[in-house]
């Protein structure tokens, strides 16, 4: 310990060094971890398939922890009504993906909403020209919930891929993916 | 274990996970180093378990994703303690930038009798910005080279952070004695 030991006196400092160190999460958190990386494919590809009737990608949310969820709900409400106008027939099982958001999210700089718009509605362009998404997709708020997409997949494994594609993910979301009952 | 031996045996584990992603490696890396990396999250998020938890969860995934370019040259510990720091640095980069110090409250008070407790406790009522670089420095024994990297502050601000932060405490816990 340097810097001016002297505001450190010698039992504050044996108390310090005596302090643990490590601390035990317990198994839950284990689990959770691995859910979280086997559904996003960063371990045991394997078993992806196990997993994802309903899984998640980001970080957990927590409740009643939330920023910008009604504006940025309003924003993909209007860019969601720009895509109907350009349906394709879609391919595969449909699911459907919860954008989700708490105090995490790196929201856009005031007057910047519009790019982060724009950079989704790419992504979402381009699953549409795969015909990888269905455009009837409702949106709902205010709340944790940021927007909803109904994208359609091959597989769980393919709705992971999917969703993982997704800029939200990069800007501090998270994504709870699900497959609908026809 | 020597710290040589326990390199070596984190590189055995890494390599043994990046054959081929396994969750039994992963689970056995997890474990080895999770306690120590959830312990410091307690620290820094000033005992707050569910964000201790996002922690060490955003650690092991930007882990796991870049165990590829880990190279051994600092110990694995060390190097998933940085990316801990690192997601903490980002969850609260606005809030930090935001804390006002000279108005932040002193810890409460305490006997030095009851430390282990009341040190604790002091420690998680030292204001954020002085709290990370306390843990960071007194605790597990970062310069303040490296402590300004990890919290992307400058060195003379890491320095009075840690004054500021030792003379609170100090100042806390000897208030007991003195009245």
């Amino acid at each position: 310990m340097t810097d001016r030991d002297e505001l450190v006196p010698p039992g504050l400092r044996d108390a310090l060094a005596a302090l643990p160190r490590e601390r035990d999460p317990g198994a839950a958190l284990e689990d959770r971890v691995v859910r979280a990386l086997v559904a996003s494919g960063d371990i045991g590809a394997e078993h992806a398939g196990r997993h994802t009737t309903v899984f998640r990608l980001g970080a957990r949310p927590r409740q009643g922890m939330w920023i910008s969820a009604l504006a940025a709900t309003l924003i993909f409400a209007v860019a969601l009504s720009l895509w109907t106008t350009r349906r394709r027939a879609p391919l595969g099982d449909p699911y459907v993906l919860f954008l989700m958001q708490d105090s995490a999210y790196q929201a856009p700089p005031p007057g910047h909403w519009n790019e982060r718009v724009a950079e989704y509605a790419r992504w979402a362009d381009s699953l549409d020209a795969l015909g990888k998404i269905d455009l009837e997709a409702q949106v709902t708020g205010p709340g944790p919930l940021t927007g909803m997409f109904i994208v359609r997949a091959v597989s769980d494994a393919d709705a992971a891929r999917i969703a993982r594609s997704c800029p939200h993910l990069r800007y501090g979301g998270h994504i709870d993916t699900h497959r609908l009952i026809e | 274990m020597t710290d040589d031996g326990s390199r070596k045996s984190d590189l055995a584990l890494v390599q043994q996970f990046l054959r081929n992603r396994a969750e039994d490696a992963f689970r056995a890396l997890y474990r080895t180093h999770t306690p120590a990396l959830y312990g410091m999250a307690l620290r820094l998020t000033g005992g707050d378990a569910a964000e201790a938890e996002d922690l060490v969860q955003e650690c092991w995934v930007r882990a796991v994703r870049a165990l590829g370019s880990f190279r051994a040259e600092s110990a694995l510990r060390t190097w998933l303690c940085g990316l801990l720091v690192n997601a903490r640095r980002e969850r609260v980069r606005t809030a930090w930038r935001s804390v006002d110090l000279v108005d932040a409250e002193a810890p409460s008070t305490a006997s030095s009798d009851a430390w282990p407790v009341d040190l604790e406790r002091a420690i998680t009522a030292l204001p954020p910005g002085a709290r990370d670089v306390f843990v960071l420095h007194d605790m597990y024994g970062y310069t303040h080279r490296e402590v300004a990297g990890l919290l992307d502050i400058a060195t003379g601000t890491s320095k009075s952070q840690l004054t500021r932060a030792r003379m609170l405490l100090r100042t806390s816990l000897y208030a007991g004695d003195r009245s």
